[in-house]
């Protein structure tokens, strides 16, 4: 993936992430402030172990992953950190309260909140490629897991045919800064489409 | 529009691809006018202040300086500016703190060809007053 390209990647997932983040601020009835979205491209061969470092700076993490399929094929996740995503619940659910955020615990309850959650920003983002490519994608229901990860596990996103669109952004509540990370996992061949689809639009700027 | 206006428009997005997407319109759209390029607020900023800018054209999220600290800056110098805000940032609450501002109007990325044409319009209407 080239500078140009990438330019109009990171203005093109804005854009979407944006929407999403509208979508979320209604939810919470929150203002969500959001950090230029940083994208980086990632595949087992490349940068591997050593980027995957800096995958997300948390062990114990709330995973909530989307897969779609069709033309455009892959898998969308968006992870919190345990702690934040209670305190994004509890913000979505109206509750305010004093406990210190490390002794919040996710409640089954809790769980459909952030599979809602996901639900609607993951398909904003992932629809907002797939009206790029003028294509349409089937979605699975959003997956959620407790995980306890290490810079090692987190490599097992990284398979041999599949590359990594890592989107990082930082969602900021107006009272509490409540830190995500979404990846996209796409197959070679979605990714390439994905490219076509950008130098077109490149070639239009730049004619 | 007025044959002999010349316009010096400030285009201010950390976007090459949309900078590039705005420039190429006002250009093959708006006789005669000049278009300087920013990729954050802090050199548009200082670019404001060294250039005789006619109209802003400005993104929102950027790194170094967002889009309302700059406003916040030129707004800061008392003097009358004209402004059209791009952003994919549609929540209510960003609208509303853009009204302290002289914004003319916001205008939701993606940037489309009529979205486009809506800013040629008002940068024109801007020309003959």
């Amino acid at each position: 993936m080239n500078n140009i390209q990438k330019d109009v990647l990171r203005e093109h997932i804005n854009v979407f992430t944006n929407k999403a983040a509208k979508l979320l601020s209604e939810i919470a009835n929150q203002r969500v402030r959001l950090n230029v979205p940083e994208i980086s491209l990632l595949s087992l061969k490349e940068e591997s172990i050593t980027e995957s470092e800096t995958l997300f700076p948390y062990s114990h993490i709330v995973s909530s992953s989307m897969k779609f399929g069709n033309e455009f094929t892959g898998r969308a996740v968006l992870l919190f950190p345990v702690n934040k995503a209670k305190l994004l619940v509890d913000y979505c659910m109206g509750i305010h309260h004093e406990k210190d955020e490390k002794d919040l615990v996710l409640a089954e309850m809790d769980y459909d909140v952030i599979k809602e959650i996901s639900n609607i920003m993951l398909n904003t983002i992932i629809g907002g490629f797939t009206n790029l490519l003028k294509t349409t994608v089937q979605f699975t229901v959003p997956q959620i897991e407790l995980l306890h990860v290490d810079k090692n596990e987190q490599v097992h996103y990284l398979q041999e045919d599949v590359k990594i669109l890592l989107i990082h952004t930082s969602f900021i509540l107006e009272e509490v800064q409540v830190e995500g990370l979404i990846t996209v996992s796409l197959g070679v061949s979605s990714l390439d489409k994905l490219l076509e689809e950008i130098d077109i639009l490149v070639e239009e700027a730049f004619q | 529009m007025k044959g002999a206006c010349v316009l010096r428009i400030l285009v201010v997005d950390d976007s090459l691809f949309v900078r590039k997407v705005i420039t190429n319109h006002l250009m093959k759209t708006i006789e005669g006018v000049e278009i300087i390029q920013c990729d954050n607020g802090s050199t548009a900023f200082e670019t404001y202040k060294s250039e005789n800018v006619d109209f802003i054209v400005t993104d929102l999220l950027m790194p170094v300086m967002t889009g309302q600290e700059f406003l916040q800056e030129v707004h800061g110098l008392n003097e009358p500016y004209k402004c059209i805000v791009c952003t994919a940032d549609i929540q209510e609450g960003t609208k509303k703190d853009l009204e302290q501002f002289d914004i003319i109007q916001i205008i939701e990325k993606p940037l489309t060809a009529e979205k486009l044409n809506i800013l040629v319009s008002h940068i024109k209407e801007s020309c003959n007053e």
